[in-house]
C-alpha cells in the first residue's frame, strides 16, 4: 500500500497540479516518483480514504462505491482513462522534444514531406488528459539537469493550476494560452493545458544545474521536500532506536557494525549541514540495497558496508572538493581518535601551509568498523 | 488511510455464456447427451499473470501444471465464510490454448440459482476478486448494474464496461483482468 510520502504527493498534486520533489541524493526521490506513478495509474485512492476498491462480500454489488461521499486528496478521482508519461531532463533536452517542433522525417515514404512535427511529452500527456475520461500524470526526473525554463517555453505560465482549461475542457477567463506548432496540422495555434494534467518533477538541489531554476519557475510548483531519514535506515538494518552505550571495541557482531554505520551516517550529515548546508547531505538510500546486511555473516555484512560507505566518501569528497579540512572535519579527522584510519597532516608548499588528508584508498573489512566508530565520534 | 480490510488487489473476469450455464446445470457444453466438462474456460497465456496470483500454488500432475488456490464465499445466515480448494488447469494437447477452473459444481457460489439469467443486452460476468489478504471471492456481475452510475466502484465498473464494449468476434466471450497492485490489465477486445 501507498507510503505516507506517496499519499502526500497525491494530495499535493490534487491540490496544486504541479509538484516538485526535492531533497539530497539517496532520500528516495526517484523511488517516490515510481510509487506515485503506480498509484496514479492503478487508481489507488478512488476511495475517500485513499485506498483501493473494497469488497462487500454480503451485499448485492460486490465492489460498491466507497462510502463517505466526495473523494478528496486524489488527482482526478472520477477519471478512469489514466496514463503516466515520463521524461528525464538532461543537458540536451529541448522544447521540441517536450512540446512540439520540426524534425527531419526518418524512413519517410516516397513523396512525403522531408520534415515532420514532433509530438513532445508534455503535448502527448496534455492530449491524453483532454480525451474523454482522461487524466495524465507527467513525471519529470532530474528537472534541473536540463534547461528547464527553455524546455517549457511558452507553457511555463500555462502549467499553473489556475491558468488551465476548465474541468469540462472549456476556456475560462483565467486560462493562459500560448503559441505552439500544432503537430496534426503544422499550423501555429493557441494552446492551453487541461484541468487533469498533473506534473510531478524531482530534483536534487545540491546538483549543479545546466541553468539555474529561477524563482518565477519554482513558484509554479508546490514543493515536497524529502530529508535523510534515520528511522528508515534503522528499519532497513533491523535496528531499534539508538541506545545510550558507546560502540564496542573490538567489534562483536553484525548489529554493532550496523549501529556504527547509522551513527556515522548521522554524524557525517551533521557535519555536511554545518560545512556546506543541509541540501548537501547524503540520503539513507545510499546505504540501502536489495541485500539485508543483518542476514549476512559478519565479513560479508562489512563488505556491504564498504560498498555503501565508498559512495558516502565519494559524496563527501565531491561536496568539499578542494577543501581538505572540510573533508577531514566531516570524517572526524581533525582532532579525532587515534583509531581513525584518516588523518589530516600539515605540510608546506612554496612556503605556504598545505593540508593533506591521509587514509586508506578504499574501505575494507579491516578498516571499515574503526572508520565508522571514528566518524560516529564513539 | 482507512483499514486495508477487504481492499481489492485484482480481479479476473469472464463472460458467462450459454455453455457455462449448461455446465453449471451439469449438462453437456456441446451436445444434448448430458455430461461433459464442468468448468470455466479462459485463454491460458493471456490470463496466466493473474492466474498465478489467484491460484498461487503450483502442482505438477501427470506432467501438467495445476494452479491451486482457494475460493471464499458467504452463505446466507452463516457468519463464517466457506472456503474450498480451487484449481486452475493448464492446457491439454487437445485444447492447447485453454486453461480452466475445474469442478465448478463443487462450489455452491457457482450454483445456477445464483447465476443471473442474463440476456444479449444484459451480459453476465463471473468475477474472481482477490483481496490484499490473498483470499479470492467469486461473484457474478450483471451488465445492467454496471451501467447504473453509483452502483459499483467507478473504477471497477469502468474497467468492466470498457471490456464489455470493446470490439471482438461475436462468438468470443468477454475475458479480462485488472491488477491494482501493478497497474497491469488485460481485455480480449479492442
Amino acid at each position: 500500500m501507498a507510503t505516507d510520502d506517496c499519499k502526500l504527493a497525491l494530495k499535493l498534486l490534487a491540490r496544486s497540479r504541479n509538484v516538485l520533489i526535492s531533497g539530497p541524493p539517496g532520500t528516495g526521490k526517484s523511488k517516490l516518483l515510481a510509487e506515485v506513478a503506480l498509484a496514479f495509474e492503478a487508481a489507488f485512492g478512488i476511495g475517500p480514504a485513499g485506498g483501493a476498491p473494497k469488497l462487500n462480500p454480503v451485499g448485492g454489488i460486490p465492489i460498491p462505491p466507497a462510502a463517505g461521499g466526495a473523494v478528496k486528496d486524489i488527482p482526478a478521482p472520477t477519471k478512469t482513462n489514466r496514463k503516466v508519461f515520463r521524461t528525464v531532463f538532461h543537458q540536451n533536452s529541448k522544447y521540441r522534444d517536450f512540446l512540439s517542433g520540426i524534425t527531419p522525417a526518418v524512413n519517410k515514404a516516397a513523396g512525403a514531406p522531408d520534415f515532420t512535427i514532433v509530438k513532445g511529452t508534455l503535448y502527448r500527456a496534455s492530449e491524453h488528459a483532454k480525451a474523454d475520461g482522461g487524466a495524465a500524470l507527467l513525471i519529470i526526473d532530474e528537472i534541473n539537469r536540463g534547461p528547464a525554463v527553455q524546455v517549457f517555453g511558452g507553457a511555463i505560465v500555462a502549467i499553473e493550476s489556475d491558468k488551465r482549461l476548465a474541468a469540462d475542457g472549456s476556456k475560462r477567463s483565467e486560462t493562459q494560452f500560448f503559441e505552439m506548432l500544432d503537430p496534426p496540422t503544422g499550423d501555429v495555434i493557441e494552446y492551453a493545458l487541461p484541468h487533469d494534467l498533473y506534473i510531478l518533477a524531482a530534483m536534487n538541489q545540491a546538483d549543479a544545474s545546466v541553468e539555474p531554476l529561477d524563482v518565477a519557475f519554482l513558484r509554479r510548483w508546490e514543493p515536497l521536500r524529502l530529508e535523510p531519514d534515520e528511522r528508515a535506515l534503522r528499519d532497513f538494518y533491523g535496528l531499534g532506536a539508538k541506545g545510550a552505550g558507546a560502540l564496542p571495541d573490538p567489534l562483536v557482531n553484525v548489529t554493532d557494525a550496523l549501529e556504527a554505520s547509522v551513527r556515522a551516517w548521522v554524524a557525517v550529515n551533521e557535519q555536511i549541514s554545518l560545512g556546506r548546508g543541509p541540501e548537501f547531505q547524503i540520503g539513507h538510500g545510499v546505504l540501502m540495497s536489495d541485500v539485508k546486511p543483518q542476514t549476512l555473516p559478519l565479513p560479508e555484512a562489512l563488505g556491504t558496508l564498504c560498498v555503501g560507505w565508498a559512495k558516502v566518501r565519494a559524496h563527501i569528497e565531491e561536496v568539499f572538493f578542494g577543501d581538505s579540512r572540510g573533508i577531514a572535519a566531516t570524517l572526524n579527522a581533525l582532532d579525532g581518535p587515534a583509531f581513525n584510519p584518516f588523518k589530516l597532516t600539515e605540510t608546506t608548499f612554496a612556503d605556504d601551509l598545505r593540508f593533506r588528508l591521509e587514509g586508506p584508498t578504499n574501505f575494507n573489512e579491516d578498516n571499515i568498523y574503526p572508520a565508522l566508530r571514528a566518524f560516529a565520534k564513539g | 488511510m482507512g483499514s486495508k480490510k477487504n481492499d481489492v488487489a485484482r480481479f479476473l473476469y469472464k463472460e458467462i455464456v450459454d455453455g457455462d450455464r449448461r455446465k453449471a446445470k451439469a449438462e453437456s457444453n456441446d451436445s444434448a447427451s448430458g455430461g461433459g466438462a464442468r468448468d470455466f474456460r479462459f485463454p491460458y497465456e493471456e490470463v496466466l499473470p493473474v492466474v498465478e496470483k489467484i491460484f498461487p500454488t503450483k502442482i505438477i500432475r501427470g506432467g501438467k501444471t495445476v494452479h491451486q488456490g482457494a475460493f471464499f464465499w458467504k452463505e446466507q445466515g452463516v457468519e463464517q465464510p466457506i472456503s474450498r480448494t480451487a484449481q486452475f488447469m493448464s492446457p491439454t494437447k487437445s485444447r492447447p490454448r485453454e486453461g480452466w477452473i475445474s469442478q465448478v459444481p463443487k462450489f455452491s457460489c457457482f450454483d445456477i440459482e445464483r447465476m443471473p439469467l442474463g440476456s444479449p443486452t444484459n451480459r453476465v460476468l463471473l468475477l474472481l476478486i482477490q483481496l490484499y489478504d490473498d483470499t479470492v471471492w467469486p461473484f457474478f456481475a450483471e451488465e445492467r448494474t454496471l451501467r447504473v452510475k453509483g452502483a459499483w466502484d467507478p473504477v471497477v465498473a469502468q474497467e468492466l464496461l470498457n471490456c464489455l464494449d470493446a470490439k471482438r468476434a461475436v462468438n468470443r466471450a468477454v475475458i479480462g483482468y485488472r491488477d491494482f497492485t501493478n497497474a497491469v490489465r488485460f481485455c480480449n477486445g479492442n
